[in-house]
C-alpha cells in the first residue's frame, strides 16, 4: 500500500474537525452562506478523500484492511493505545453513508438555517459531529470507537438543545445526554472486561483472540451484554429509546443526519464490527431479537396516532432501528447493516422532506393543519412519496430489498419472529401512508397550508439526490433468486479479518419468492387502506379513545419512568442534599468560616487606631523579648 | 563601692534620655511633643552607641550614629509635614483625634 494513501485516512477525520474549529472559533460568520459553505466543503472534502481511499485500496474485498497508524495516543505499562484508523469493507459502507448523506444534509442545512441568528455555531457543531462519527467508524481500536461514541453523544446534546432559549429544547438535550450515559456504562464495562481478558483494545487482535478461543465464556457474555446495553442507548431501543422522540426539538437537518441516518445506527454498526463476539452468544442474540421486535412494535404503535410530522418520523426511526436489531438477533448482521444503509437514505430524505414542509408551512408541524401540499410543493411531494415507497418496501425500492432480507432471515430463524416483524412492517405501511396522505393529499386544513410555498433549490436538490439513492441503492444486495449482485454479503464476510461466519442463506427459491410476495402484497394493501382512510380527512383532528388514546400519549412510558425511576432518584437526591451536602460539607465549612470570623473579631479589638497604643504593644513586646532572652521565664 | 567610671555615667545618661523619651512618647497627647520625645529616645540610643564605640576603640558605633542622625532628620521632616497637614485640615495636633485613620 502506498504511504500517501494510508495517510489520507486521517484527513477524513481532520477535515470536518478543521471546519468545526474554523467555524466555531475563528470565523464565526453570521452569514449562513459563508458558515454553511465552509462546513459543506469540509464535509465534501471528507467524502472525496473517502472515495479516493476506498477506490484505490487493493484487496479490500478480500479481507485486507486499509490502515493509518496515526500516532500513539497514550502509553502506560501494559496499556498502549494508538490513535490509528482503519477501513474494512463495512466501515467503508458507513464511511460512504456518513460523508455522502452528511454532505447533502449540509447543503440542505445551509438553506434551512439561513434565517438563524448564529449559523456558525450550528455548522461548527455539525462538522464536529461528522468528525466524531467518522472517528467512531474509522478507529481501529475500541478506545477510539468510544471517543467517537462519546463525541457524537456530545454533539447530539449540543444540537438538540441548539435553540436553548426554549426550556423544553434544553431539557430534551439533557434527556438525550443522560439516557445515553446510562447506556455508555455498558460500553465501559465491555472495554474493561476486554482489556482484562485479552490485554488489547485493537479490534483485529480482539477478534483473533476470540477466533482462537482464548477469551473465557463469562467475558464474552459480559462484553456482548455490555455492548448491547450501550447500543440500546445510542440506537434508541427499549428501554432507553425515550430520548429519541424528544430529540426532535433540534433543527430538522440534525434530526435527519444524527437522529435518523448516522448516530443512531452506530450501535448496530459496533455490533456488526464485533460480530464474531456475538455469533456464539445465543442468549444475548435472542434478547437482542426480542428487544428489537418489541421496540419495532411499540414505536410503530405510537407512530399510528402522533400528530406532529417529526414525531411520526422519530417513532418510525425507532421502529426501523428495532428491525435492524431484530436482524442482528436472528444472526444476520448483513441484513442489519444493509437496512442501516437503505434506511439512512430514505429516512434522511423523509426528515429533510418534513423539514422542507415545515419550512413551507412557517414552522407548523401538526399534520392535521396541513393537507393538499402536493400542489404547492410538487418537488417535496414527489421526493417524499419516493421515500415513503422505500420505507414501506414498495417492490424494487431500496427498503424492499433490505426489509425483505430481514424478513427472510427472520423466517429462517423461526416463524414467531417472522410474523412479529411482518406485523411491524404492516404497521409501518399504515402510519407512513397516514403521514404522507395527511400532509400532501386532500384539501388544505389551515391558512398556512393554503399559502405554502415550494422551497428553494438549495433545499430540494439534496432531496432529489437522496430520492435517487432511495430508489437504486437497494440493488447492491439482491435476493438469491434475482441472481443479481450480493455486494453487502461479500463486504460483510471480508470485514472480520478472516473469521468464518455463516452469513449465506440456503433457502428454497419457492419460499423466498413467496415471502417476498406476501410481504409486498400485504404492505401495499395496508398502504392503500390507509391512503383511502386519510385521503379526504376533515378539518378537525380526531379525538382518540381507548388503546389509541394510550398510543397518542406514547403509552405513558415517560410517565412510568418518571414514577418508577425519577421519583425515587429525586427523593434520594433530596436525602443526599440534606445529609451530605447541607449537613456534612456545609457544616464543616461553616466551622472553618466561624472560627475565622471569631478570631478576626477578637484581633480587631487590638486595632485601635491610636498610635500610642501600638507603641505600648511594641514596648511591652520588646520588654518580654528581653526577659525571654535573659531566661526570666525559666 | 567601686568608683563610678565615666562610661557608667555616659550610659546612665543614655538610659535616662531613652526612658524620658519613651515615657513622653507614651503619655503626651500633642503630636509635636510626641515627635520631640522620639528625638530624645533616638539621641539616648546615639549616646550609648558613641560610648561603646569609644570603649572598644572602634569607629563602627560612631558611624552608625551618623546614619541614625540622617534617618532621624528625614523622619522629622516627613512626620512634621504630616502633622502640619493634619493640623491644617482638623485644627488639632492631638494624636487621639486621628483614630479614624485606622480604616
Amino acid at each position: 500500500m502506498e504511504a500517501n494513501l494510508t495517510q489520507a485516512l486521517r484527513w477524513i477525520v481532520l477535515l470536518p474537525l478543521i471546519g468545526a474549529v474554523l467555524n466555531g472559533l475563528v470565523i464565526r460568520s453570521k452569514n449562513p452562506w459563508i458558515s454553511g459553505g465552509l462546513a459543506t466543503f469540509a464535509s465534501l472534502g471528507a467524502f472525496v478523500v473517502a472515495v479516493a481511499a476506498l477506490s484505490s485500496a487493493q484487496g479490500l474485498g478480500e479481507g485486507v484492511s486499509l490502515r493509518d497508524p496515526w500516532f500513539v495516543w497514550m502509553e502506560a505499562g501494559a496499556l498502549k493505545v494508538n490513535f490509528s484508523l482503519e477501513v474494512t469493507p463495512i466501515t467503508g459502507v458507513m464511511l460512504m453513508i456518513i460523508t455522502s448523506i452528511g454532505t447533502l444534509i449540509h447543503v440542505f442545512a445551509t438553506g434551512y438555517m439561513s434565517h438563524d441568528a448564529a449559523p456558525w455555531r450550528f455548522f461548527s457543531y455539525l462538522n464536529l459531529f461528522l468528525s466524531a462519527m467518522l472517528t467512531l467508524v474509522l478507529s481501529s481500536n475500541l478506545v477510539g470507537v468510544f471517543l467517537g461514541w462519546e463525541g457524537v453523544g456530545l454533539c447530539s446534546y449540543l444540537l438538540i438543545g441548539f435553540w436553548y432559549g426554549k426550556d423544553e429544547n434544553a431539557a430534551a438535550g439533557m434527556k438525550a445526554f443522560v439516557t445515553n450515559r446510562i447506556g455508555d456504562l455498558g460500553f465501559l464495562v465491555a472495554l474493561m472486561v476486554l482489556f482484562v481478558t485479552t490485554g488489547t483494545f485493537e479490534i483485529q487482535e480482539i477478534l483473533q483472540a476470540v477466533a482462537q478461543g482464548t477469551v473465557p465464556a463469562w467475558a464474552l457474555l459480559a462484553v456482548t451484554a455490555g455492548i448491547f446495553w450501550a447500543a440500546t442507548g445510542k440506537s434508541a431501543q427499549i428501554p432507553l429509546y425515550v430520548w429519541l422522540p424528544d430529540a426532535m426539538a433540534g433543527p430538522t437537518p440534525v434530526s435527519a443526519l444524527i437522529h435518523a441516518a448516522t448516530m443512531v445506527t452506530s450501535g448496530i454498526f459496533v455490533i456488526c464490527r464485533l460480530w464474531p463476539l456475538f455469533a456464539g452468544q445465543h442468549l444475548v442474540t435472542e434478547i437482542v431479537l426480542w428487544t428489537g421486535i418489541a421496540t419495532a412494535w411499540l414505536a410503530a404503535l405510537i407512530a399510528l396516532t402522533q400528530r406532529d410530522i417529526k414525531k411520526v418520523m422519530a417513532y418510525s426511526t425507532v421502529s426501523q432501528l428495532g428491525f435492524m436489531f431484530a436482524a442482528l438477533g436472528v444472526g444476520a448482521p448483513t441484513a442489519a447493516l444493509f437496512h442501516v444503509l437503505t434506511h439512512a437514505c430514505f429516512k434522511a430524505l423523509l426528515f429533510l422532506g418534513a423539514g422542507s414542509v415545515i419550512h413551507g408551512m412557517h414552522e407548523k408541524q401538526d399534520m392535521f393543519e396541513m393537507g393538499g401540499l402536493r400542489k404547492h410543493m410538487p418537488r417535496t411531494h414527489l421526493t417524499f412519496a419516493v421515500a415513503t415507497a422505500a420505507i414501506i418496501g414498495f417492490p424494487l425500492s431500496a427498503g424492499f430489498f433490505s426489509k425483505d432480507m430481514i424478513l427472510a432471515k427472520a423466517f429462517e430463524h423461526g416463524v414467531p419472529a417472522y410474523l412479529a416483524l411482518l406485523g411491524a412492517a404492516l404497521l409501518t405501511a399504515f402510519y407512513m401512508l397516514r403521514a404522507y396522505t395527511l400532509t400532501f393529499w386532500g384539501s388544505p386544513r389551515s391558512k398556512e397550508a393554503e399559502h405554502a410555498h415550494e422551497s428553494t433549490p438549495v433545499l430540494w436538490v439534496p432531496l432529489v439526490m437522496l430520492a435517487f439513492l432511495s430508489v437504486f441503492i437497494g440493488w447492491i444486495e439482491t435476493p438469491v433468486v434475482f441472481h443479481g449482485p450480493e455486494l453487502m454479503s461479500e463486504w460483510m464476510k471480508a470485514s472480520w479479518y478472516g473469521a468464518q461466519m455463516p452469513v449465506h442463506s440456503e433457502m428454497q427459491h419457492v419460499t423466498e419468492w413467496l415471502l417476498m410476495l406476501v410481504a409486498s402484497i400485504l404492505s401495499l394493501l395496508v398502504a392503500w387502506v390507509s391512503f383511502r382512510k386519510y385521503r379526504s380527512h376533515g378539518k378537525t383532528a380526531p379525538i382518540y379513545t381507548g388503546i389509541l388514546r394510550a398510543s397518542e400519549q406514547r403509552f405513558y412510558v415517560d410517565e412510568i419512568y418518571g414514577f418508577i425511576l425519577l421519583k425515587p432518584l429525586r427523593w434520594l437526591a433530596g436525602v443526599y442534599t440534606r445529609l451530605v451536602d447541607v449537613g456534612f460539607i456545609n457544616g464543616t465549612l461553616h466551622v472553618f468560616r466561624d472560627s475565622v470570623r471569631v478570631s478576626g473579631q477578637v484581633l480587631a479589638l487590638f486595632h485601635t487606631g491610636s498610635l500610642q497604643t501600638y507603641v505600648w504593644y511594641l514596648a511591652i513586646g520588646s520588654a518580654l523579648l528581653v526577659l525571654l532572652a535573659k531566661g526570666f521565664f525559666g | 563601692m567601686a568608683p563610678v567610671s565615666s562610661m557608667q555615667l555616659h550610659l546612665g545618661l543614655s538610659i535616662l534620655l531613652f526612658s524620658l523619651g519613651t515615657f513622653g512618647f507614651l503619655t503626651r497627647r500633642s503630636g509635636i511633643v510626641v515627635l520631640m520625645c522620639l528625638e530624645l529616645m533616638l539621641n539616648g540610643v546615639n549616646l550609648a552607641l558613641v560610648t561603646f564605640s569609644n570603649y572598644h576603640r572602634n569607629a563602627d558605633g560612631s558611624a552608625l550614629v551618623l546614619f541614625i542622625v540622617l534617618v532621624a532628620a528625614s523622619e522629622a521632616a516627613v512626620a512634621l509635614s504630616l502633622l502640619v497637614a493634619l493640623f491644617r485640615r482638623t485644627g488639632s495636633d492631638v494624636l487621639e483625634d486621628f483614630k479614624s485613620l485606622r480604616g
